[in-house]
């Protein structure tokens, strides 16, 4: 893979597709959450395509090729719902109710697409997809989205919280 | 959780045409790359000269800090003393590529995240006086206008104070309770300053006579976050060290030759955690050959070799 990036580094586009396309499902059912259809999301892909294939040979670190590309395809995908929403905050507020004992593990659920959809905001999907769907540790998730460790994980758990809460929400009304 | 979130996740049907989406993007960038050799056809000359002069001046297009955050993209400048200025943060043109990090403006000063921690209960004992409220203002969308607004910050809304025992014009804390829970949080202003020597940055952490212990850990488990501390038992050495944190020499990350981009390994690499009597965890980065990195800023220092190598041999 290093090899790859360093001929796409120097402009060659073969190498470059070959790359992305390795990546490019992934992209764009991450960028489905934010965007919510099928022609944005391949909107953000193409766009996402194009920033990353532009940028390369910024990249310092050929290695962490996957992390710098998904932080491109958070931020195009931000962009996009920005456009449709005017506003979107990229570190909502240290708010909600957040219980004693929020544990990754314990919600052992019922989460849909839908869900993940709807109940979170902007950051709190970045944060789960990357966890959950990208595998990123923490520290990962803070680089790729310029923001403090400690945030990351307050995001995270108050996400899960809220994901546990709507859950039992939903099994008062059945 | 992990594998119910992938499961969901996959559901997401994939359309035919992605792969055909993702070869437009990299095509767009083709043919902007050949329209590009056709300018520089005609402007040849001109674009030379611009080279010239881009590559003639002291600038530094920053990179990589210790644990890889892109940091500002301002012009850095040597001064012909060997100090350094850091100019106020500036966004920069193309904001498509930049990074946001957590900063909070104060006082018409950028205060930034750093690599100093303190657990809530030990902050709450340091807490001074409440400074003003953030707004979350700040998004990678942001006018340069956005940033000369008080309490301006990309952090959303939550509480400022200073700190007791520290210069407000060097750090403030976000402090917030919730549910019985509390989070704190520096910010230090690392930028807008002339950086002279190691004592205009280390001094104001207040290390010297606070430290009640110190613990290393090497790369691989700092980068997996992998809690495998080492104590650092001498604290004569550690005295002395901090004590020449005051003398060491600024030097510019440039994009080529910033010394981190080539030390990220176990042999070259030590996070060094301070910790100090007020609850404080001061975290700085030790490459091998004498250098030493601290928060988020666009320098990094270099230390007389006699003293770096004793505290080196501590951390093997």
């Amino acid at each position: 893979m290093l090899n790859l990036v360093k001929k796409a580094q120097k402009g060659d586009d073969k190498a470059f597709l070959a790359l992305f396309q390795k990546y490019e499902q992934d992209i764009y059912r991450m960028a489905f959450v934010y965007v919510k259809n099928q022609s944005d999301a391949l909107d953000v892909v193409q766009e996402t395509a194009y920033r990353s294939f532009k940028t390369i040979k910024n990249l310092k670190e050929p290695k962490y090729f996957k992390t710098w590309l998904i932080r491109i395809a958070v931020n195009c995908s931000l962009d996009l719902v920005r456009k449709q929403t005017k506003v979107v905050q990229l570190k909502p507020e240290l708010e909600g109710n957040l219980s004693d004992d929020v544990n990754e593990e314990d919600i052992i659920l019922e989460i849909t697409v839908r869900d993940l959809i709807e109940q979170l905001n902007e950051g709190e999907k970045s944060v789960v997809i990357l966890r959950f769907y990208e595998d990123l540790t923490f520290k990962e998730i803070s680089e790729t989205l310029d923001i403090p460790l400690g945030t990351t994980k307050t995001i995270l758990y108050r996400a899960l919280d809220k994901l546990r809460k709507n859950l039992k929400g939903d099994d008062l009304y059945e | 959780m992990s594998n119910r979130i992938k499961q969901e996740m996959n559901k997401i049907e994939i359309p035919k045409e992605l792969s055909e989406r993702s070869e437009m993007g990299v095509s767009q960038v083709k043919q902007e790359m050949k329209n590009d050799r056709k300018r520089f056809n005609v402007k040849g000359i001109g674009i030379a000269a611009t080279l010239l002069v881009s590559v003639g001046a002291f600038t530094l297009f920053n990179n990589v800090t210790p644990d890889g955050i892109t940091g500002n993209q301002d012009v850095l400048v040597v001064n012909k003393d060997g100090s350094v200025e850091i100019p106020a943060i500036q966004l920069p043109e193309d904001t498509s590529s930049a990074d946001m990090i957590g900063l909070i403006i104060y006082n018409g000063k950028i205060y930034t995240q750093t690599r100093t921690e303190i657990d809530a209960e030990d902050a709450k004992a340091i807490i001074g006086d409440k400074l003003g409220t953030t707004k979350g203002t700040i998004d990678e969308w942001s006018k340069q206008e956005a940033y000369d607004e008080e309490f301006a910050s990309t952090i959303g809304k939550i509480d400022v104070y200073s700190v007791k025992g520290y210069d407000k014009d060097f750090r403030i804390m976000t402090y917030e309770e919730q549910d019985s829970k509390q989070y704190a949080e520096f910010y230090e202003n690392l930028n807008g300053l002339t950086i002279s020597s190691g004592e205009d940055v280390f001094s104001k952490l207040n290390m010297v006579g606070n430290v009640s212990s110190a613990q290393w850990r090497i790369f691989s488990d700092w980068d997996n976050e992998i809690e495998n501390y080492k104590p650092l038992s001498d604290m004569v050495v550690l005295n002395t060290f901090l004590e020449e944190l005051k003398k060491v020499k600024p030097l510019l990350r440039e994009q080529n030759s910033d010394p981190i981009s080539n030390s990220r390994n176990n042999e070259d690499f030590r996070e060094l955690t301070i910790n100090l009597n007020d609850g404080s965890r001061v975290r700085l980065t030790l490459l091998k050959d004498g250098y030493i990195y601290y928060g988020f800023m666009g320098v990094y220092f270099e230390m007389n070799e006699g003293v770096f190598s004793k505290m080196w041999s501590q951390l093997k």
